[in-house]
């Protein structure tokens, strides 16, 4: 099993940058894969795959697992996953505290839940369900929100804490996804960072987003990680004593070298507390 | 490993059945630009929801919504380039609407999105255009040449001489990723022009091509077949064994075009197996792919 030392920084692994990573193989300290991209039967991305695990340690991400999904869980998917799991030695597997499927209809969205005790021990005993079935450690990570629910009993940090305390996972925990929550809802940011277990932190997140005209925050790997973010970051660094850190761009995906020297902008934050 | 059968939190289901309808609800195009159409989403999910300053639960349903229909009509627009630059993006978003309004993802994967797309197409009063299915048909066939499994292949150099002759009479059976399409423009022209050089505006001529779209090692490739081959890997397709194909075929040729049609097989036959066109088939004493060791 590969292991991410507590200071290594990756990237999202992403189809643009093949050509320069398969020809310069920059020294990068891991990659991260969105997980459904490699779990279906065309043999490409798995030869790719297979090319990057040669040089590279690799992390998974998913987007489709639905650990808050009121449908049973999948199966199939876990099977899949495993598999994956299995071919890329991943120290630990990752996804996002949400539903997205409801009645077998699949959203393809990150959806969040009301923050309520039972809401919370339904979801971790799904957790402990995948996480014993996957046999290897799963982080979860909080969402950018949109929207907050009146029939909430709990602030998301409460709640994010309370999931990850009764199902006995780690964090993966997205710096930019508190930040945008933080703006959305109007909660302070730091006070969230400082609730984290960090002892239970598996990855962090960093990413850029994107600001409607009426404020709301969109969180759409789009753009630069913005100063707030970063200094959100090294809040985090200061309080945790470090975390793998994974930078994430899904558009306008700039080319590889520019991302790179972005992601390592977090070395300038990575002042311990 | 056990596997429980967890009965969900009250409210659970209908709170994401609620909220998933909601964030599902089609854009309105009436107004010349995608519109969403707050008063249609669910009371209980709207009333459900915080409102915040100035935005209220619906104002926040439809940042969801938004998301929603970008995220899926772009997935679309990429596994159709030539459709929605033929048909335009304000008509193809709307196509694409139906179609998902419809027939909503029931996949966690994304790439299972266009399935059934070119039947949806067909059956649409407003779009079933000749030109525009087979322009779907075709982007279909590159999409699946690329996520469709692979099934053992047949491989004749491993059957005994016995095999070999039960082969002819049995019905040959295609990998799943493998297409042939007969088109009444140049398509595959146009979309390779589009994909591979960026020429965003397709000249079509009226033009009679015949194709295979496949997988090989791995990658999707594309061949042009002569009129004669393509029908006979059309009646394989349907379930004729080579030799009633051949036969069949002859009956509707002159005697030239049954010498052709003789002629070439044995060196079409050649071609397709090496290219794994076909998957193993079940004969008696075939073991794994290999003749069996009397």
């Amino acid at each position: 099993m590969n292991r991410i030392p507590r200071n290594a920084i990756g990237l999202g692994l992403r189809i643009p940058h093949y050509r320069h990573i398969f020809t310069e193989w920059p020294k990068v300290d891991f990659f991260e894969i969105i997980t459904e991209n490699f779990m279906g039967d065309a043999p490409l991305p798995k030869r790719n795959l297979e090319r990057v695990l040669s040089t590279y340690p690799v992390v998974l991400h998913g987007v489709s697992l639905g650990i808050a999904s009121a449908d049973p869980l999948d199966y199939s998917y876990l099977e899949r996953l495993q598999t994956l799991t299995h071919m890329t030695s991943t120290p630990y597997f990752t996804d996002h505290l949400c539903w997205t499927s409801a009645h077998g209809i699949h959203h393809h969205d990150l959806l969040s839940v009301p923050y309520t005790e039972v809401n919370a021990r339904y979801i971790a005993e799904r957790i402990s369900e995948v996480q014993d079935f996957i046999g290897i450690p799963f982080g979860l990570e909080n969402l950018s929100s949109y929207a907050g629910f009146k029939e909430s009993e709990m602030e998301e940090a409460d709640f994010y804490n309370r999931v990850v305390d009764l199902s006995g996972c780690g964090y993966m925990l997205d710096i930019n996804n508190v930040f945008v929550s933080s703006v959305n809802h109007g909660f302070d940011p730091r006070d969230y960072l400082e609730s984290i277990r960090w002892d239970k932190v598996l990855q962090c997140h960093i990413a850029g987003h994107t600001e409607k005209p009426d404020g709301t925050l969109l969180d759409t790997h789009e753009e630069t990680v913005r100063r707030e973010v970063w200094e959100l970051y090294g809040h985090a660094w200061k309080l945790s004593g470090g975390f793998p850190t994974l930078l994430e761009r899904d558009d306008k995906i700039p080319p590889f070298p520019e991302l790179h020297t972005e992601a390592l902008r977090a070395r300038d934050y990575q002042v311990a507390g | 490993m056990k596997r429980v059968m967890r009965i969900p939190p009250p409210g659970l289901a209908m709170m994401q059945e609620q909220f998933g309808k909601s964030i599902r609800t089609p854009f309105s195009f009436s107004t010349g630009r995608f519109q969403c159409k707050k008063h249609a989403y669910s009371d209980w999910a709207a009333e459900s929801i915080n409102p915040r300053e100035a935005q209220t639960g619906r104002d926040r349903l439809a940042v969801y919504n938004e998301q929603y229909w970008y995220r899926l009509l772009t997935v679309l627009q990429n596994d159709f380039p030539l459709l929605a630059g033929t048909m335009g993006l304000w008509e193809f978003n709307q196509l694409a609407t139906a179609f998902l309004d419809q027939q909503p993802s029931r996949s966690p994967y994304l790439q299972n999105l266009p399935n059934g797309f070119v039947e949806f197409l067909s059956a649409s009063p407003n779009f079933n255009i000749p030109r525009l299915v087979q322009i779907a048909t075709l982007e279909t066939a590159f999409h699946n040449a690329f996520h469709a499994p692979t099934a053992p292949p047949l491989d004749p150099a491993k059957l005994s001489a016995r095999q070999l002759e039960m082969l002819a009479g049995a019905p040959l059976v295609f990998q799943p990723w493998l297409s042939l399409l007969e088109e009444e423009w140049n398509l595959m022209e146009c979309r390779t022009g589009l994909v591979e050089k960026g020429i965003e505006t397709p000249i079509f001529i009226a033009r009679k091509g015949f194709w295979a779209i496949f997988r090989s090692g791995n990658e999707v490739e594309w061949k042009e077949l002569d009129p004669l081959q393509f029908n006979l890997l059309n009646r394989l397709r349907s379930g004729q064994p080579l030799g009633s194909a051949c036969e069949a075929m002859a009956e509707n040729l002159d005697t030239q075009e049954v010498a052709s049609l003789m002629a070439q097989m044995p060196s079409w036959f050649e071609t397709w197996t090496r290219l794994k066109w076909f998957q193993q088939p079940l004969l008696e004493g075939l073991i794994d792919g290999h003749a069996e060791v009397v």
